[in-house]
């Protein structure tokens, strides 16, 4: 079902691991040093105040930026020394789709199905799926320039899933777009998860991370303030904290002074 | 200046453009330029006024009396400043049916429409007129002071055609957006304010080029022989003539005619506000439309790039217009020298076909590179960035071969030799512009091409002289001169320049991606 894995990958590997990963811009410490390890088939999410550095995580991970220090390694795969071949089990769709306004869903598929070299027959064959599932049928041959967010929203996700990659990155892949397009992406996210797919988005809707996450990860100030299941992370905020919002408000509060 | 009048105000909206429009043009600078910027307008206009002292003593035997030829020359000129201005005009208003910017915003409010059409209409023949002005004025001005007050004529005159071509820029782009439709029409548009705003140096040129009889026809067909005999006849098409010359009468009735058309253009300024509306959002479909079709792939990451930059490049009128723009204003040049009775033909088109080609190919380097709209989702495919380079590179082959091969072709039917060693330089200026532009990217959107120097005016720089030296190298090796070998050695401490000094300065040139993945 999925890219096959890089030869060998021995099967025990994580989905994803972070060893010290820190990234600085100047003076400002974006990430100062996480330690992330994802299991295959889960979906991850990653809450965290503006600027705590989730998207600059996963910019590391996609290989778009390069670690001041630290390990990643996906699925075995040293991402660092090996990007080609990491890349090539990956997917990464930020929170502005990454679209030609001038090409149309299909001829985008097309492209990226060519760049990640996928084979034009399976290409063809995934690219009716995902048209189908993400109902973009009526407009597979429209330019994208006329499209809502929503419906950029989905081809960029057909994009990334036409080569079936086995780590999918999402920053805020919800956000801005109806409630009718979020219930497709959400349930083309999870058959993905069931199909064996590992996942690790950011959101920050926190019903998102609470429904459809296996684990969630807070991050702030740069470091990964506390992880778990909600359950965990509901007892170890207290027993005043109900809801992910208070866990989560509290958890962040927490690691800032610490800080 | 809007404190003094009421918001929401008709003036008030023309003052908000205006203000936009100047910090477009001072983006053209590299913008920044803050509170300086009118120190440095002031300083420029009074540098263009010491020009433009002897330049007025350079005109006034061409331009004095009421001869038939000086007011050809009068005339002739105000038609290329209404060409440029109604060029100008077509850009504007269809970057106001388009681009949008604020019109959004002015709609969701309680001004009315007509009045915030009306007042865009004004900031266009306003910027228009501006960009005449600059350099007209201060001939004016410089004129009056020492010919006489005549002169400043070309105040109301300049400001009357201003209004005239900005009126029919409205008309043309609001008729075009109801005959051809809102997407072919910004297409149409664009392509004639390029091929208007270059063409008539173009056509001045080749009507100058024919030989003396034919030149007469043409030029009888054109300007009646009455007419030029007889200056002093009143006449409709010399009424701008007769206006820029002091006529009182005369510029009354253009200045009437400028308000006018201006007026008429106002009249369609609920068809400028459907129009504007219908342009957003506008579904457009690839050339097949969107009947369900079967889903063929081909593979390959080179060709799959090649692929995306040249549907890319079809499907986006401003950016073929921008093309267009820079080989109809450099072909005058080739026209110039090829008139030039002293320069055997290939020696003079060859340098234009150097030039113009290796200008296209930077242009079409930057926009693959540079102007990369998902650069994001390149750096995260598994593909080596060289692969994409290169890919990329011969993406942008196939479209600067085909502008090189016309001239080449017909050059190639008198003298082979010459064109082959035209189609050598060409190629060779090419490359090096192409490369150029790889290695130094300024990412920008691809819309701003033709203001993508504003980024890095010493790349810009670069480019222009590497142009200019393939050129030279051309015409020495035509020439037979064993010099051009000199010329293309300076070319290599030109290219590398730029690496140079940031290799001392410890900098890294930063990738498109890289740029656009600044700091958060």
């Amino acid at each position: 079902m999925h890219t096959p894995l890089p030869s060998g990958e021995t099967g025990h590997a994580p989905a994803l691991r972070l060893s010290g990963v820190a990234k600085a811009f100047g003076t400002k410490q974006a990430v100062a040093g996480i330690d992330l390890t994802l299991k295959r088939g889960e979906l991850y999410a990653l809450l965290g105040p503006n600027g705590a550095g989730k998207t600059t995580t996963l910019r590391m991970v996609a290989g778009l930026l390069k670690p001041d220090r630290g390990e990643i390694s996906i699925f075995g795969v040293d991402a660092i020394c090996s990007p080609i071949a990491a890349r090539r089990i990956t997917a990464w769709l930020p929170d502005e789709p990454m679209l030609y306004d001038k090409l149309t869903p299909v001829e985008y598929l097309e492209f990226v199905a060519g760049l990640w070299g996928v084979d034009p027959r399976t290409a063809e064959r995934r690219a009716e799926e995902l048209i189908d599932v993400l109902d973009l049928g009526p407009h597979a041959h429209s330019r994208c320039e006329g499209f809502s967010r929503g419906m950029k929203q989905k081809v960029a996700l057909a994009g990334a899933l036409i080569h079936e990659p086995s780590l999918i990155m999402l920053d805020e892949p919800l956000t801005g777009i109806d409630a009718a397009i979020a219930r497709q992406v959400k349930d083309l996210l999870q058959a993905r998860v069931k199909a064996g797919a590992t996942i690790v988005l950011t959101t920050h809707i926190l019903e998102v991370a609470e429904r459809l996450s296996d684990r969630i990860g807070i991050v702030a100030g740069g470091r990964l303030a506390a992880e778990g299941t909600f359950a965990e992370l509901k007892a170890r905020a207290g027993r005043d904290h109900s809801t992910l919002e208070d866990v989560f408000l509290s958890l962040t509060a927490r690691a800032q002074e610490a800080a | 200046m809007r404190r003094l009048v009421p918001a929401g105000s008709f003036v008030w909206l023309v003052v908000h453009d205006l203000r936009l429009n100047w910090r477009r043009f001072a983006d053209l600078f590299g913008g920044g330029l803050g509170s300086r910027a009118l120190v440095i307008a002031a300083a420029g206009l009074l540098v263009l006024h010491a020009l433009a002292w002897p330049a007025v003593a350079f005109i006034a035997p061409f331009v004095a009396g009421d001869s038939p030829e000086s007011r050809l020359l009068i005339g002739g000129g105000l038609v290329a400043i209404a060409c440029w201005m109604f060029a100008q005009g077509l850009f504007a208003a269809t970057r106001t049916l388009y681009d949008r910017g604020d019109l959004d915003l002015l709609y969701g409010s309680p001004v009315s429409p007509r009045r915030i059409l009306a007042a865009k209409a004004t900031a266009i023949a306003l910027s228009s007129l501006g960009s005449v002005a600059m350099l007209t004025l201060p001939v004016a001005n410089m004129g009056a002071l020492r010919l006489g007050p005549h002169w400043l004529a070309v105040y109301p005159t300049l400001a009357a055609v201003a209004l005239i071509a900005t009126g029919l820029a409205v008309g043309t782009v609001i008729g075009l957006f109801t005959l051809v439709g809102p997407r072919r029409a910004r297409f149409v548009a664009h392509m004639t304010g390029a091929l208007v705003g270059g063409g008539f140096v173009l056509v001045a040129q080749v009507i100058a080029m024919l030989p003396e009889r034919m030149r007469s026809a043409v030029l009888a067909v054109l300007i009646p022989d009455a007419r030029l005999s007889d200056s002093a006849a009143p006449g409709l098409i010399w009424l701008p003539v007769d206006a820029l010359l002091g006529d009182a009468g005369a510029m009354l009735v253009l200045l009437a005619a400028g308000c006018g058309v201006f007026a008429a253009s106002a009249v369609l300024g609920r068809r400028f506000a459907e129009a504007s509306l219908a342009a957003v959002g506008t579904p457009s479909l690839s050339g097949h439309g969107r009947a369900a079709r079967p889903i063929r792939f081909r593979g390959g990451v080179a060709r799959s790039l090649r692929i995306k930059e040249w549907r890319l490049l079809l499907r986006d009128p401003s950016l073929f217009t921008q093309l267009a723009l820079q080989i109809v204003y450099t072909i005058p040049l080739a026209v110039v020298l090829v008139r030039s009775d002293a320069l055997p033909i290939a020696i003079a088109l060859t340098p234009a076909i150097v030039v113009i080609t290796s200008q296209v190919a930077a242009s079409l380097a930057w926009i693959a590179v540079s102007g990369e709209d998902a650069p994001e989702l390149i750096a995260s495919a598994p593909v080596e960035p060289k692969a994409v380079d290169v890919a990329k590179l011969s993406a942008i082959a196939l479209p600067v071969l085909a502008v090189a091969a016309i001239p080449v072709a017909g050059l190639a039917l008198t003298s082979p030799r010459e064109a082959f060693l035209a189609f050598a330089f060409a190629t060779g200026a090419s490359a090096m512009t192409g490369l150029l532009n790889l290695w130094h990217p300024m990412p920008g959107n691809r819309r701003g091409m033709l203001r993508r120097h504003a980024q890095s005016k010493l790349v810009g720089l670069l480019e222009h002289v590497l142009a200019i030296l393939w050129a030279i190298a051309a015409v020495l090796a035509l020439l037979g001169s064993s010099l051009w070998i000199g010329a293309l050695l300076l070319t290599v401490p030109v290219l590398f320049y730029e690496s140079a000094v940031r290799a001392l300065s410890g900098r890294r040139p930063q990738t498109p991606v890289e740029s656009s993945l600044a700091a958060p």
